[in-house]
């Protein structure tokens, strides 16, 4: 039972990572319909912004997270204006294209300014400490990953629907042009988008180094591909259904390895896929994805 | 001066000049040329191993000494198969005595193909895959040891250490190398008395969190006293960490994936590392050796060291210098049947080498390293006798 208990959390952490880094995608896809796989890179932005600073002497736990955060939302703006602003009419491919061509500028960047070799991170290793609750061993952060997204949902949740900003996002979700038309300012709104994405993937990067304690150049690419997953099994577009996509996701591929057979592990990736596959023949818009039929206008 | 009289001057000293500039560069034209090719992994999953430097600062080296001049193209493959091919292709266009890849099966296999046709060598500093000697291939050659070699290695020090029962983890992300290694270390493991308890299945490469696997390892009873794993750094070392933080003290033993010198760092310091973790590697830099000199050497000319796979780039070049001479040739043919025949070689990361077996793999000592301090020790140097896989 202990186990099972243990194992559950385990999920439940790794969804919370994937849930954290789907809803950043899905931020930016409901707004301006880009699906950004240069966000990946923002933990590494993350990660190379803390390596950095502790490099140059920062030893406070903190600050360290303080600047990587802010590093984070700041190289999120700076790319939507520089990259993303001037291909935002073009069709979605080519927004597509151009994502995979940020996240590989700034793979080769960590690459060429730092080292291909992988950098230890070691300042937020604390969190790897385990404490007792009820006879059971966690660490600090597992209750970290998932009480902070819980938090950071529902503080997304207030803005989306207690701010004007916020609620112009959830509009031009629906309908862009009508946004404008009431006054609101696209740049504005798609930059508060990056904004937040960027927010969101800072705290995933946060930890993801914690856990890891190390740092390397292409350290982005496997967790943009879960969250990507975790997008479409919840629904493209639908925030909740990111949320829901990544903790189910993580829950799957924990429950697979404590339930597969060590002889049947090396299906164990494609029973994850497998899983997904069935759940989408079933909810083909994903869990919580609306139904688009042809000629709606929104989804 | 009559004019005709000046044009002939003229033609006098223009054919002297080349014969002037023969003869103050004499020593350099008396050396042959070795061109050699190198599509290495200098960005991307294999970067931390590349062994491009090596190859650079021994050619260097070499050049200096005036005897040999390597022309050295190096390439970066970005550690991705296709590219590596492509590259080894032009390579061979440029006429190469000796073309690299990415150092697993999946290019060099199709670039010793190529390479076939042009009757060229195949070389990898660092490539250890069984596979690369069982397909047929005649001209392949690299200066690693083979895995069974590395794993028999590893398996005699786990148990000198005290290791009695092993978990192994095993994975299809880069062939035999993470899965079939393991298992031949927990045969050789099983002769000396010890015993696998079990194998666990992990996903490829890119892990950041082991949690599922370690909670899988604290459940089984008796807890094993090691576990075996054959992969690449940070994966190892953020496996090693998160086995501390989870309050396992277990041995971690490995393979040459662990010879990053950035291991202990990612590990989470000395106290996680110190005396628990074991790996065979390709060279120990005893101090005042050959490898020491030269990595010292090459320190010295701006070259980062990373690791014996450096050593390992040095060791190609002076192989393939060693084989032009014993050829008396820089014919690649002639030079692959002095390698597989007029051995042993003196090398870097070894006292010698020799690759004078049905296979023609490489022979040589296998070191296996521990910490003290965060910093590598030299536990053992041998050349095991008992190795599983190759059985004549």
């Amino acid at each position: 039972m202990e186990y099972l208990i243990e194992q559950a959390l385990n999920g439940f952490s790794i969804g919370a990572q994937y849930s954290l880094l789907a809803l950043g995608l899905a931020i930016v896809f409901s707004v301006m319909g880009l699906v950004n796989f240069a966000h990946g890179e923002f933990i590494g932005v993350a990660g190379y912004a803390m390596f950095a600073m502790a490099a140059m002497g920062m030893t406070n736990p903190w600050l360290l997270v303080l600047f990587a955060v802010v590093t984070v939302v700041l190289a999120a703006l700076v790319i939507e204006r520089i990259a993303f602003r001037s291909v935002r009419d073009a069709p979605p491919t080519t927004g597509l294209l151009t994502a995979f061509g940020v996240g590989i500028v700034l793979q080769n960047l960590f690459l060429l300014l730092v080292s291909p070799r992988p950098k230890a991170v070691p300042a937020l290793s604390a969190l790897n400490q385990t404490v007792d609750v009820w006879g059971h061993n966690f660490t600090i952060l597992q209750f970290l990953e998932v009480g902070v997204t819980a938090v950071a949902i529902g503080a997304l949740v207030w803005f989306l629907r207690g701010t004007r900003i916020g609620l112009a996002m959830r509009a031009a979700a629906l309908d862009f042009t009508t946004v404008r038309l009431m006054g609101m300012r696209a740049n504005r709104v798609i930059a508060f988008a990056f904004a937040i994405s960027g927010l969101l993937a800072s705290i995933a990067a946060i930890f993801f180094i914690a856990r890891r304690g190390a740092i390397d150049p292409f350290m982005g690419l496997l967790p943009v591909l879960k969250a990507f997953v975790a997008c479409v099994l919840g629904g493209f577009g639908s925030l909740p259904g990111a949320v829901i996509g990544g903790l189910l996701l993580g829950f799957i591929e924990v429950m697979l390895i404590v339930l597969l057979p060590d002889k049947l592990a090396g299906l164990r990736d494609a029973s994850v896929f497998l899983i997904v596959g069935a759940i989408l023949v079933f909810r083909p818009q994903g869990i919580l994805g609306k139904r688009v039929e042809l000629g709606d206008k929104t989804a | 001066m009559r004019n005709d009289s000046k044009i002939w001057l003229g033609l006098c000293l223009g054919s002297l000049l080349p014969a002037a500039s023969l003869v103050a560069a004499g020593p350099v034209l008396a050396a042959e040329t070795l061109k050699i090719g190198a599509p290495e992994s200098i960005s991307g999953d294999w970067a931390p191993y590349t062994a491009a430097h090596g190859l650079r600062c021994m050619a260097e080296l070499v050049n200096e000494a005036g005897e040999y001049q390597i022309e050295l193209d190096v390439k970066d493959s970005k550690s991705e198969p296709q590219l590596a091919i492509a590259l080894a292709q032009q390579m061979l266009d440029d006429e190469v005595v000796a073309v690299s890849g990415t150092p697993a099966s999946d290019s060099l296999i199709p670039i010793a193909q190529l390479a076939a046709d042009y009757g060229v060598v195949t070389f990898s500093a660092m490539n250890t895959q069984v596979e690369m000697f069982a397909t047929g291939l005649d001209n392949f050659v690299t200066t690693a040891v083979p895995d069974p070699f590395n794993a028999a290695a590893t398996a005699q020090v786990a148990y000198d250490q005290g290791a009695r029962t092993v978990v192994l983890f095993v994975s299809d992300a880069a062939g035999t190398w993470t899965r079939a290694l393991p298992g031949w270390f927990g045969e050789v493991f099983e002769k000396l008395g010890g015993k696998v308890v079990g194998t666990v299945e992990y996903p490829g490469f890119g892990i950041s969190d082991w949690s599922p696997f370690i909670s899988k390892l604290k459940t089984m009873d008796p807890v094993p006293d090691a576990v075996h794993i054959s992969s690449i750094n940070p994966d190892v070392g953020v496996l090693i960490r998160q086995l501390r933080a989870a309050g396992m003290d277990t041995m971690v033993l490995g393979s040459d994936g662990f010879d990053d010198v950035t291991l202990a760092s990612v590990a989470g310091g000395p106290a996680n590392v110190d005396g628990k973790v074991f790996f065979a590697a390709h060279g120990y830099p005893t101090p005042g050796g050959p490898l020491a000199e030269f990595q010292a050497e090459c320190a010295k000319r701006g070259y980062e060291i990373n690791g014996a796979f450096f050593g390992l780039g040095g060791d190609v070049v002076k192989l393939l210098v060693g084989a032009a001479k014993a050829a008396g040739s820089t014919d690649p043919k002639d030079m692959l049947e002095a390698i597989y025949t007029k051995g042993p070689f003196e090398i870097i990361t070894a006292p010698t080498i020799s690759f004078d077996n049905p296979w023609h793999y490489p022979v040589k000592e296998v070191p296996v390293m521990g910490f003290k301090d965060g910093k590598t020790i030299l536990v053992s140097s041998t050349v095991p006798t008992d190795v599983p896989h190759f059985k004549e």
